[in-house]
C-alpha cells in the first residue's frame, strides 16, 4: 500500500518536471531564434512616439538613443528582447518578424 | 537662447537636461557667478508636457523664488505636503530666464551624448543640428529625468527593469464635470492596479488628467485611459487641450548618485515616489543640493568623489520616505 503511494508519487514528480522543463525548454528555443536569426527581425519607431525617452531606460543594451524629436534605434545593439515595445505608453514602437 | 560656438575655455558647471532638477541647480550656481552652461535637446524648455503638475508651495521657499502667484493653477486644501497644482512650461520658463539673467548660458537642440574623465577634466559631446561640438568641464550634472542614456554612458547602473516602470498618458482636458474642484481624485480600477488614474482640477470643468500602469501590465496606457474616462460620467465629455505622454521610475533611488566629476539629479537618480509618483519636489531639492556641493568642490579646486560624496549626505533625508514608497508598491505588486 506504502509503496503503491510512493510510486504513484514519484510518477507525477516526473510528469511535473516533464511539463515544466518542456515549457523552459520551449522558451529557450524561441529566446535562442531571437538571436541566432537576429535578422529576422525588424524593430521600428512609428508617428505615434512623442520621444518621451521612457524606452530608453529600460532598453539593455544602450540600442536607443533620443535625438528628440525622434529616436534612433542602433539595430546591431538591439536584441529584440522586446522590453521597450512592452512598456510604451501609446504603441511607438514595433518589433515585427520580417517576411522573406 | 544662443548657438553652441567652439569653446576652448574649460566651463565650471555642465548640465544637461533643462527639467526642473537641472534648472534649479543651474539658478543657485549662477546667482553664485559660477559659469554655467545648461544643455537641452529639446527645442523649448518645458514643452511638451510630461507632467501631472502637482507639487508642494515648498519648492518657491527652496529657490527664493517671491512672487510665485502667477505659476499656481490652483491651491489645494489637503493633508499631504503636495497641495498645488503649477504650470511647469511657465516655471521652467522663469528659471530660464533668470538663469540668463545671472549670466548662466542655455543651448536648446543640444544633446549630450557622451562623456569622458581625462586629467581630472570632463569632455563631453554635443550632438548640435548633426553636427558634433566637442566642450570640456569641471563638473557635469546629469539632469536627464527619465532617459537614462548619459547617466549610463558615464558608467551608473540606472537600467529600470519593467516591473519597476511606470507608463503614463494623461491630458488636460476641457469640458469635463468635475464634482468638487477642490480636492484631487485618485480612482483605483482593476484593470489598471497598482497604477490609478488621477484627477487634478484646474477649475470645475478643466484638469489634468492621467494614469500610470506598471511597464508588466502589458496593456497601453492611452489605450485604457480611452477606455476608462469613458467609463466615467463626469469625464465623458472631456475634450483633450494638450497630451501628456511620460514614463516614471518607480524603482529604488540611486544609493550612490556621485562619481568622479559627476553627480546625478533629480528623475536621472531616480528620486521619484513610486506610489504618489512625485517627482518635482525631490528634483528641485535635490538640484540645489547639487550645486551647494559643486560650489564646495570648485572652492577647493577638488572634484573628485571624496568631495562630491557630501551631496549624498545631504540629500539623505528624501531617502527613507522613498525607500517606503518602494516597499509599498513592491506590496501592491504581490498582492495583485
Ligand atoms: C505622466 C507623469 C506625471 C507626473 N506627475 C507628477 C506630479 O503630479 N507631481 C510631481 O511632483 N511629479 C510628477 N511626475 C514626475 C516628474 O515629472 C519628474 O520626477 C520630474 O520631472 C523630474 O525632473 P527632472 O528635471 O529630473 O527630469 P525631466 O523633467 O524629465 O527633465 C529632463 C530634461 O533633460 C532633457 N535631456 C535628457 N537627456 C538629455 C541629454 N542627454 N542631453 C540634453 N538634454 C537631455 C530632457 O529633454 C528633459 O527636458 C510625473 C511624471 C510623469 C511622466
Ligand atoms: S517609443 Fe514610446 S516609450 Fe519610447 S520614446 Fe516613443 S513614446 Fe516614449
Ligand atoms: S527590443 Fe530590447 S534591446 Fe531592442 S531596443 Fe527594445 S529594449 Fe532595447
Amino acid at each position: 500500500m506504502k509503496n503503491k503511494r510512493k510510486f504513484l508519487r514519484n510518477i507525477l514528480r516526473v510528469f511535473v518536471s516533464l511539463i515544466i522543463g518542456l515549457s523552459v525548454f520551449k522558451n529557450i528555443r524561441v529566446y535562442g531564434e531571437a538571436i541566432k536569426n537576429k535578422r529576422k527581425f525588424k524593430i521600428e519607431v512609428n508617428n505615434n512616439c512623442t520621444a518621451c525617452g521612457g524606452c530608453i531606460a529600460v532598453c539593455h543594451t544602450l540600442a536607443i538613443k533620443n535625438i528628440y524629436p525622434k529616436l534612433l534605434i542602433d539595430k546591431n545593439k538591439c536584441t529584440f528582447c522586446g522590453y521597450c515595445e512592452q512598456v510604451c505608453p501609446v504603441k511607438g514602437i514595433k518589433i515585427y518578424v520580417k517576411k522573406s | 537662447m544662443k548657438k553652441i560656438l567652439n569653446y576652448n575655455e574649460v566651463v565650471d558647471v555642465i548640465i544637461a537636461g533643462a527639467g526642473p532638477a537641472g534648472l534649479s541647480a543651474g539658478l543657485e550656481l549662477s546667482r553664485k557667478g559660477i559659469k554655467v552652461f545648461i544643455f537641452e535637446k529639446k527645442k523649448t524648455v518645458g514643452k511638451p508636457l510630461k507632467c501631472g503638475e502637482l507639487t508642494r508651495e515648498e519648492i518657491f521657499k527652496l529657490l527664493d523664488i517671491k512672487n510665485y502667484e502667477k505659476f499656481v493653477r490652483r491651491k489645494y486644501f489637503v493633508s499631504q505636503p503636495a497641495n498645488i497644482v503649477i504650470s511647469r512650461f511657465k516655471f521652467e520658463n522663469y528659471l530660464a530666464q533668470e538663469i540668463e539673467k545671472n549670466g548662466g548660458k542655455i543651448f536648446i537642440n543640444s544633446f549630450v551624448e557622451d562623456v569622458k574623465r581625462e586629467n581630472n577634466i570632463l569632455i563631453l559631446k554635443i550632438m548640435h543640428d548633426k553636427e558634433e561640438y566637442f566642450i570640456s568641464a569641471k563638473i557635469l550634472i546629469i539632469a536627464e529625468g527619465i532617459d537614462s542614456y548619459l547617466a549610463r554612458k558615464a558608467g551608473f547602473d540606472t537600467f529600470i527593469r519593467p516591473k519597476d516602470f511606470a507608463s503614463c498618458y494623461g491630458a488636460i482636458m476641457k469640458n469635463v464635470d468635475i464634482p468638487d474642484p477642490n480636492r484631487i481624485y485618485i480612482i483605483r480600477d482593476k484593470r489598471i492596479y497598482p497604477g490609478y488614474l488621477w484627477v487634478f482640477p484646474n477649475s470645475e470643468n478643466s484638469g489634468n488628467i492621467g494614469l500610470g500602469l506598471l511597464g508588466i501590465n502589458g496593456k497601453r496606457a492611452k489605450f485604457l485611459f480611452k477606455k476608462l474616462t469613458s467609463e466615467i460620467k463626469w469625464l465623458k465629455k472631456g475634450e483633450i487641450v494638450e497630451e501628456i505622454v511620460g514614463c516614471i521610475s518607480v524603482a529604488l533611488p540611486e544609493q550612490k548618485p556621485y562619481k568622479d566629476n559627476i553627480l546625478l539629479i533629480g528623475g536621472s537618480a531616480k528620486l521619484v515616489d513610486s506610489i504618489s509618483g512625485e517627482g518635482i519636489y525631490q528634483a528641485i531639492y535635490s538640484g540645489k543640493m547639487a550645486a551647494e556641493t559643486a560650489l564646495i568642490a570648485l572652492s577647493q579646486k577638488d572634484c573628485s568623489e571624496n568631495i562630491l560624496k557630501t551631496y549624498r549626505e545631504k540629500i539623505d533625508f528624501l531617502y527613507p520616505e522613498l525607500i517606503k514608497s518602494y516597499l509599498m508598491k513592491e506590496k501592491l505588486i504581490k498582492g495583485r
